[in-house]
């Protein structure tokens, strides 16, 4: 809803459009330059290449991001509407404006015709059998090589009506601008000052139709196309944004960091063994015909020569029980190897071990006397390997003895020496006891953080943002809707008027002096999921703000000043919202009343049951997640109409009811739909709510205004709106139009969180 | 009580001598040079619905004026500003108003009976095109 001077409500009421209140119609086309503002950002964060395949201590930021330091960045934001190096200038001879805006379309169009003719001044002599001069605003005029076959000279139209060029229309009920100044003639009011008019659009020429008989219509659409224009891809988005994703600050990166650390260690050492004794020393008498007499004794087993060696006494046979050998050492450590060479191989070995307290517990030694033997029996071993191959080094690790007084080396299984006597004997060149020690180490540990990262404006963090609004007005930035600091509104007097934002948009970044041209209401929410390249890459921006748009249920569209308009559709509540350049914008509860009697001068209301569905699904498409609620339908007759909608999207049974809630809201509204004529009136807008009494129909519900057609024709006089509505529902007492007892908790919980906050910082700048 | 002569002037011409033609006879018939409101009116839809009042462009109103040429001298002159001449012109009628003019037409037809010396008697209908005209100078007691 919009401020307007007070007569046009007044007039509009009253129904009287003639004399010195018939209706005006102005325009103004102005050349613009796009300018483009750079700035030299620090983001919150660096991006960091990711190295595929790097060992984590070589690269601490595997996320590809560190959240430690910012870096550089540079943001170029765009400017078409404030800063035209040329000022702009009053068409005449318009003879009708006409211009349609919805908030179901992307751009409003404009069409505007007017006579391409220049009356002579009364004085001057008419040349080349014309009566004045036809042509004198075609932009090719004097500057084309045969502009000299009509003695055509440049004039100051010449290049200014073409493609790209901007419009503005104003209009109104009379005008400050006496008929005898005509343009810039003496007391000439300009249609920028002129109070009797508003501004009712501001558009980029698309198309101009020239025709031979002298007539020009031009098509034209509001800002909005500076959206569609440009894509998401360079030069328009800067290089340091490029390509374009988004999500929010809430996630963390994964931070690695490196340290040295003292751990505790175990080493196995050799631990201090010396010689005891052996089997050997039992059979005293067989030193002559036993090892001794080959000149071997056990100390040999520890002298630490591999080149003599232990040798035993003989024995019959290897598979007698009493035919095991064994070597003594004495330790007085913790032990937890036996190490030995033998001389031949395929022995059976086995460790006992003696503390103070006696043999450590094992299995038993299989050893028996038999009649044959004289060693101990029933001994018993902790470890023991099997079938030693070879001479090298035999190694058998045990479970750690402390305080071990003696190892016994038991050999079994006793190879032919081939020496006279009993020729099974046992051989070892070398023993060696080994024990764990503990140690101190260093060593590098490589922690793993999970770290958050400090939010900053969208503008200068590429890839980040704090609300799916910001997301909007930085494409808007960058097609060419920024309102830089300084910015100005030439005049078509020649005048200038300061237009420059109040206070910087922080979103845009940090020391960026400017805003975004429009009003932004904040969504209070913003993207968990990461919003990805492909959904914006090469796309028109446009389609980047409808995806975003889509998301939210938010609608998008230009006002009468080419601003954006950003907001959840006012379909929620009672009200309207006053137009952000008002004095004091923001919500109101005023709604403009259309009475039979005063202001319809056509009206035609349709019902229909196309969009009805008796019951609305929603799930997620294994049906995990669902919820089906009662569609609207006021004529009930046994039909079973269902429509459902499946999203894998859909995480919880709470979002499907919200959505299908919302469906059937929208199928409430589709149920009815008018089509009303009036005299214009520039207070309403599109998205606002108005209420209409007709008996006929039988109207007299609150209405939302989807779209708005204008024609305003110099030739009758006539200024009509045709507005396009769908009713609220049918409870235009309460407080919401429609029944929201029929709606869920966290439907209205969901509605409610959506309506955040907008920043009217336009405020006053109306007219 | 005399009678102010009717006369075109042509500002485009800046020779007195050439930019005036002075009616000999003034004309003796002329229609209304007050051009007609463009005035609609739309209802509202209800039965006693208030009358809706719009006001277009006033489109210039095409002025005719009647009278005789005595001879050929003023017929030729008189075709020739209508025709040659073809840019605005200022009328001035015998009431002092001034009425700036595009000349559309000079429809004459001869006399029934040519008497001697007026063998170009005419009477003629001229009809032009009214962009603006100023109050009078004359008035109830004529022209001094």
């Amino acid at each position: 809803m919009r401020r307007v001077p007070e007569h046009f409500e007044k007039l509009w009421q009253a129904g009287d459009f003639s004399g010195p209140n018939k209706a005006t119609r102005r325009v103004t086309i102005q050349r613009p330059l796009m300018r483009l503002d750079s700035f030299e950002l620090m983001t919150t964060y660096r991006r960091v290449s990711a190295v595929y395949g790097a060992v984590p201590s070589s690269n601490p930021y595997p996320s590809g991001i560190d959240p430690t330091k910012g870096e550089r960045v540079t943001q170029t934001y765009a400017d078409y509407l404030f800063t035209a190096p040329g000022a702009p200038m009053e068409l005449p001879n318009v003879s009708s404006i006409s211009w349609t805006r919805s908030v179901d379309v992307d751009t409003a169009q404009a069409t505007i015709e007017f006579w391409n003719n220049q009356p002579l001044p009364v004085g001057q002599r008419p040349k080349n059998g014309e009566l004045d001069q036809p042509g004198y605003f075609s932009p090719g005029r004097g500057t084309s090589p045969f502009s000299s076959r009509w003695d055509h000279q440049p004039n100051d139209w010449t290049g200014l009506l073409m493609p790209d060029n901007i419009l503005r229309t104003y209009e109104g009920w009379g005008s400050d601008n006496p008929e005898s100044a005509g343009i810039g003639g003496d007391g000439y009011v300009p249609p920028e000052k002129d109070s009797r008019l508003v501004l009712t659009g501001v558009w980029i020429i698309d198309s101009v139709e020239m025709t031979a008989l002298g007539s020009v219509v031009v098509t034209a659409r509001d800002p909005g196309r500076l959206l569609l224009d440009h894509s998401a891809m360079i030069p328009v988005i800067p290089d340091d944004f490029y390509p374009v994703t988004f999500k929010d600050w809430g996630d963390k990166v994964t931070v690695l960091s490196k340290r040295q650390e003292d751990y505790r260690a175990t080493q196995v050492d050799r631990v201090n063994a010396t010689h005891r004794g052996s089997g050997n020393d039992l059979w005293p008498e067989s030193a002559y015909t036993g090892a001794k007499v080959y000149g071997h004794s056990s100390t040999h087993a520890l002298d630490g020569k591999q080149q003599t060696y232990y040798l035993s006494v003989g024995n019959p046979s290897p598979g007698y029980r009493s035919a095991y050998e064994y070597v003594d050492v004495n330790v007085d450590a913790t032990i937890s190897e036996v190490r030995f060479t033998t001389v031949k191989s395929g022995y059976n070995a086995y460790v006992s071990i003696k503390t103070r307290d006696g043999w450590v517990n094992g299995k038993t030694m299989p050893y028996r006397r038999d009649g044959r033997g004289r060693y101990e029996e029933g001994v018993p071993y902790v470890a023991s390997k099997g079938g030693l191959k070879g001479e090298g080094t035999h190694t058998i690790s045990f479970k750690p003895v402390e305080r071990a007084t003696m190892v016994r080396l038991w050999l079994g299984n006793l190879p032919n020496f081939g020496l006279p006597g009993a020729k099974y004997r046992a051989g070892i060149r070398e023993i060696q006891v080994w024990g764990p020690r503990a140690v101190t180490r260093k060593r590098t540990v490589v922690d793993s953080n999970q770290v958050g990262l400090t939010p900053g404006p969208a503008g200068s963090n590429p890839g980040r943002c704090q609300d799916y609004t910001d997301i909007v007005k930085l494409f808007c930035a960058w097609a060419g809707l920024y309102w830089p600091q300084g910015g100005y509104e030439a005049m078509s007097d020649g005048s200038i008027r300061a237009l420059s934002p109040k206070k910087p948009d922080r979103v845009l970044g940090a020391g960026v002096q400017g805003r975004v041209w429009g009003d932004f209401q904040a969504t209070g929410t913003a993207p968990v999921a990461e919003i990805v390249a492909s959904a914006f890459d090469k796309k028109t921006l446009m389609d980047g703000v409808r995806y975003v748009a889509d998301i939210l249920g938010f609608g998008f569209w230009f006002d009468e000043t080419g601003a954006a308009q950003w907001r959840l559709p006012n379909i929620w509540g009672r009200g309207n919202w006053i137009n952000g350049t008002a004095s004091s914008p923001g919500r109101t509860n005023e709604v403009v009343t259309i009475d039979e009697r005063k202001t319809i001068i056509g009206l035609s209301a349709t019902i229909q049951s196309a969009n009805v569905r008796e019951g609305v699904f929603v799930a997620n498409p294994v049906g995990k997640f669902a919820a089906m609620v009662p569609g609207y339908n006021p004529n009930p007759t046994g039909l079973r109409r269902v429509g459902g909608w499946t999203d894998q999207h859909f995480e919880s049974v709470d979002e499907a009811r919200v959505m299908a809630d919302l469906v059937t809201v929208r199928q409430l509204f589709r149920y009815r739909q008018d089509r009303i004529t009036i005299p214009a009136h520039p207070a309403i807008q599109i998205d606002d709510q108005v209420r209409i009494f007709e008996r006929v129909t039988s109207e007299g519900y609150y209405h939302y205004v989807q779209g708005i057609s204008s024609q305003n024709d110099a030739q009758n006089g006539q200024w009509t709106y045709t507005l396009q509505t769908h009713w609220l529902g049918d409870d235009p007492n309460g407080k919401w139009a429609f029944d929201k007892s029929a709606l869920s908790s966290v439907t209205i919980a969901h509605v409610d969180a959506l309506q955040g906050g907008t920043e009217y910082v336009r405020a006053g700048l109306e007219g | 009580m005399a009678v102010l002569k009717w006369k075109i002037v042509d500002p485009s011409d800046a020779n007195p001598a050439t930019n005036t033609y002075n009616f000999m006879w003034n004309p003796s018939e002329m229609s209304s040079p007050f051009p007609e409101r463009s005035v609609t009116v739309s209802s509202a839809v209800a039965p006693d619905g208030q009358s809706v009042l719009w006001e277009g462009a006033t489109q210039p109103v095409q002025f005719t004026f009647r009278g005789t040429t005595p001879n050929a001298t003023q017929y030729e002159a008189l075709r020739e500003w209508v025709y040659e001449r073809r840019g605005r012109m200022y009328l001035y009628d015998h009431f002092g108003r001034r009425m700036l003019v595009v000349f559309k037409k000079f429809d004459p037809t001869p006399g029934a009976k040519a008497r001697p010396g007026r063998y170009w008697y005419h009477s003629y209908t001229v009809t032009a095109l009214v962009l603006a005209i100023t109050a009078p100078t004359v008035g109830d007691g004529g022209y001094a």
